[in-house]
Order: structure tokens, then sequence, then C-alpha cells
């Protein structure tokens, strides 16, 4: 189980995350919901070991993920929002940097590599650099090298941006899959009806602090609304969104 | 039955990722395009070297065998000599500078590299200890390939019947000083990118990479275009040589071709009417006279002496 206790980030004055707890067990899909800005992504970046907390803690099975860091980060599996890659190396290149340096076998790892690029539909471009991918192509190698090494953790942050329609279908029930198959998954995103999909529970973040957190069916029960969006904007939404629409249709049209 | 791949080390493995950024572009596409740039990028680099060598080279059999007929002072083979090991010195700087800031933007970690193993069970010092590696093979292939062609061309041409253990420490004397020469420029612009990444962040990295490449590219041109005719301007004089980096280390030539030399360097404090004052401070100048004329086994002291040099002290 991963249980997040207290967590705190500081940017200097800034609070970026003030005291989040949670836990996600295994076989779970843990969705993290809120406007930009609400700290999504650093509480992401903590739970992937890429930022250390001001304050709080990470335990994996009872253990603090500090204490051994490396260990730790070698069972997470991380699809992050940006699609930062060695853009000139080729797909399975990348996958074959990655994997070695997780340790993955050689004999599995070009065998897993190859099935990968098949399953995700870019094994015709194996040969064509990174740079020349699409968007939603680098995605696809983003999710390939976080799952390589069969991790226990996965932490997807916005895993579904720039895919097609059909890719995105198959990954949400990958998704769900893998959280089956006893994976403990922690789910970031904008899209709401995707987490909806996705998700067992949601925690929902404003200002670096929780205003909800349940199953997407207590949530609605509770506050009495028919889906999350409507949860979502009662629990996050301070504005008019129509008032806030007209506004910049007016402000694009001014002269 | 395939044979099992050996698994790399994470070090080896990021070691050589390192490595291969230092020649990649977006347009590289395989090990065989990397091979082919590296090679490309030797030939390019030690070709202007050699060019470099045919010109300069010439000038100085001639001012030998003028010297030797008397038709001019021998000090002119001296700081010929001393002239072309400060050229193929700045050469090496030169070079290695061109190649460092061609690969700025791998000189040191960027975001990219962050967020591509910040997430990875990799430890901080397998990090920087691959990116260490990776820095100093990268100066180790380039300054090692430049110096080596450098000192044993030089070697060859200004110990001619001068013997293997002259031969030997021209050579080795050249190649260390050139060596010493490269890893220094080498290591101040990595400082520098450092420094500016610290200082400036990664916009100012970015802005400072092309102004210098085009900085280098310039010096290299101008060094294979105009030596050596740019040591026949008048404003290349020891006032302007004198702080150059490359003459530190032409400094470290002349303390190994000749460790005994400050007597001869004091001998020598009186200036020659004909030589740069740079070249005045070459403890070699006058030993390289000495060692071809017991190699000749005839005095062949010029008749005709500028009257400045006639008062120095004799030499050896």
């Amino acid at each position: 189980m991963l249980e997040v206790r207290n967590l705190t980030k500081h940017y200097g004055a800034l609070r970026a995350v003030e005291d989040l707890s949670f836990e996600v067990r295994a076989g779970e899909v843990l969705g993290l919901l809120g406007p930009n800005g609400s700290g999504k992504s650093t509480t992401v970046k903590i739970l992937t070991g890429l930022l250390k907390p001001t304050g709080g803690s990470v335990h994996v099975d009872g253990t603090d993920v500090l204490a051994n860091p490396q260990a730790y980060k070698a069972s997470v599996g991380y699809v992050p929002e940006e699609p930062h890659l060695y853009s000139y190396l080729t797909g399975p290149e990348y996958l074959q940097l990655i994997g070695r340096l997780r340790s993955v076998p050689e004999p599995v790892l070009d065998e897993k590599i190859d099935r990968f690029l098949h399953l995700l539909g870019i094994y015709d471009d194996r040969y064509q650099t990174l740079s020349s991918y699409s968007k939603g192509m680098r995605q696809k190698i983003l999710i390939a090298a976080a799952l390589l090494h069969n991790p226990r953790i996965v932490v997807l942050d916005e895993p579904f941006s720039g895919l097609d329609v059909t890719a995105a279908r198959i990954l949400k029930a990958f998704v769900r899959a893998i959280a089956a198959d006893g994976k403990i998954v922690v789910f970031s995103s904008h899209v709401l009806e995707v987490v909806e999909q996705v998700c067992s529970r949601v925690v929902i973040l404003k200002d670096g602090r929780t205003v909800g957190h349940d199953s997407v069916a207590n949530l609605r029960a509770t506050l009495a609304l028919p889906s999350l969006d409507a949860v979502f904007a009662a629990l996050v939404t301070e504005e008019n969104v129509d008032e806030r629409s007209q506004a910049l249709v007016e402000a694009m049209k001014a002269r | 039955m395939t044979a099992s791949v050996p698994d790399r080390s994470p070090f080896h493995v990021l070691w050589r990722a390192f490595f291969d950024q230092f020649f990649v572009n977006e347009s590289v596409t395989s090990d065989q395009h990397l091979h082919q740039t590296i090679v490309w990028i030797l030939v390019v680099v030690l070709v202007p070297g050699a060019f470099l060598l045919i010109m300069l080279l010439p000038e100085f059999e001639e001012a030998v065998i003028h010297a030797r007929l008397g038709l001019a002072p021998p000090t002119v083979v001296d700081d010929l000599l001393a002239w072309i090991a400060l050229s193929l010195t700045t050469y090496s700087m030169v070079t290695v500078g061109f190649l460092t800031v061609m690969a700025w933007n791998a000189l040191t970690f960027d975001r990219r590299d962050a967020m591509v193993l910040g997430s990875l069970p990799l430890r901080s010092r397998t990090i920087l200890g691959a990116k260490l590696a990776a820095l100093a093979t990268f100066v180790g292939i380039a300054a090692l390939s430049i110096s080596a062609v450098n000192a044993v061309m030089f070697g060859l041409v200004t110990s001619n019947r001068l013997g293997a253990v002259v031969f030997l420490t021209h050579v080795v004397s050249m190649f260390v000083a050139n060596l010493g020469a490269s890893v220094f420029i080498f290591a101040a612009i990595v400082a520098l990118r450092g420094v500016v990444t610290l200082a400036g962040g990664p916009w100012l990295v970015a802005a400072l990479g092309p102004p210098l490449q085009f900085l280098f590219i310039v010096f290299t041109l101008c060094l294979v275009v105009l030596s050596p005719a740019v040591w026949q301007i008048s404003f290349v004089t020891a006032s302007l040589t004198d702080w150059m980096p490359p003459a530190w280390f032409v400094g470290v030539f002349e303390g190994l071709v000749d460790p005994r030399g400050r007597s001869i360097r004091h001998s020598n404090s009186q200036p020659t009417c004909d030589a740069p004052s740079w070249g005045r401070r070459s403890r070699s100048r006058a030993l390289y006279w000495c060692r071809l004329r017991n190699s000749t086994g005839r005095c062949a002291l010029p008749s005709l002496r500028p009257p400045c040099q006639a008062r120095s002290e004799p030499r050896t």
C-alpha cells in the first residue's frame, strides 16, 4: 500500500502542497484532480522521487521511500506530463536506454520493446528519431518506457495527452487491467470523464490542499450532484463559467 | 540457440548515452551515422593541422639552411621553432575549443536529463560519474588525436638529423604542451557553461552557444588561412602574445625540451634585433641551434651578426 502522510512542499514562500494525505491500495486507481496550480504535478513528482517533500512522508508497505530511494524508484513507472525524452534517439533506442538503466535483461528487453511497439502501433516508425514523432507517438513511447520493467507502482500524469481516440480507449482499459493485476496506480488528469471512467477513488486538490477525497460515487451522492464534473465545479470552481466565457468573447472582439 | 548478450552496468550505459550526446543531433538516426559523424569530425579537425604544418615547415627549413650558410643569425631558427610550437599549441587549443563549443548543449546536465533520469533508480554519483567519464572521453579523443599528430609531425621535421633522443624529446614535449593546452581550453569552456547555467539559467546558456561556436569557427579558419602570414604582422608582438594562453603551454614545451634551460634563458636576456620579444624568452631557441651545430660537427655561426645580437653573451 502507498501511503502519503501530511505531505507538504514549499517553494520559498509558495506553498505548492499543504498537509496532503491519502493512501492507495494494490488494485486501486487513485485519481488526482485539480485546476492548474493546485499541486497535482508537485504531488506526482514527489511520488516519483523527482522532488523531496518539505514535510510529511511517503510510505510503501510501511517503509519510508526516502530510506531507500533507489529501491523505491525501481518499483515505480512514471509517465510524465511533458514529453521529455532524448529526441535524437529512435523509439527502440530510447526504450533500450531506459530498459538498460532499469537493469532489464537484454534478451527480455528486446522482446518487450518489439511487443510494446507492435501493440502501441508504432512499430513501423521504429527507425525514425523521436524528434519526428507526433505528440501522441511520443506519449506512447513514454508509456512503454514507464512499463518496461513491470513496475509495482504506476504514476500517470496526463497519460492520454495527444493520443488518438482508439489509443486512448485501449489505454483506459489497460489502466484498469493493470490495477486488476494488483498494481498501485496514481492517475493525474484534467479530463474529468476519463478520471470518472478509470479511477476508483479521487483526491480533489485546490491551492495545494485536499477539498475532496472519496470514490466518485460517494462524492456524487454526498454532494447530490449528477456527475464528477458537477462535483468538481462545486468543490473547486468559484467563478461563473458563463460569465467568464462571455467576457473572453468580448475581449476577442475588442478593437 | 542465441548467445546471451552480457548486461551492461548503468554507469556504462549512461556513459555511452552522454558520450553520444556530443555528436548527435536530430538528424543522426543510428550508431552507423554516429560513427560517420565522429570520423568526419576527426578528419575535419586533423587536416587543417597538417595544412598548418605544411605551410610553416618550409619556412623553418629555409631558415635552417640560411643559418647554416651564415646568411641569417641562428636565433632566427630558434625563434621559428618557438613560433611553430606556439602555432601548433594555438591550433590544438582552438580546435579542441571549437569541438567543445559545438557540443555546447551536452557539456552539462539540463532539464531534459533531469526529467529522463530523475525518476530512474540511479544514484547521483553514478549519473555524475558517467557524465564526467563521458566528458573525459570526449576531450581525451579530441586532444590525444590532435596532440599526437601535431607532436609527431613537429618532431619529424624539427629533429631532422639530430637523432632519436631529440626526436623523442620534441615529440613528447610538444605532445604534453598540446595536450595541456587542449585540456585547459576544454575545462575553461565547461566551467563557463556551468557558471552561465547557474548565473543566467537555460535562456542565457542557449543564447551564448551560437556566438561562441561562431567565434571558434572564425578562430580556426583564421589560424589556418592566415598562418604563417599572421606572424609577420607587426601587431603580433610580445605584448599581445605573452598573455595568450597558448604561450603558457609553449613555456611547458620549452621546459620539457630543456629542463636546464634557465642558464640559456638568462644568457639570452639581451634583446636581438630580429626576434620578437616573446621569442627572446624561449629556452629552446639557442638549444636547437647548438644541437644542430654539434650534430653536423662544424661551427656554423653566422659571419654576419646584427649589431644588437653582437652585444649578447656567447651562447652555450
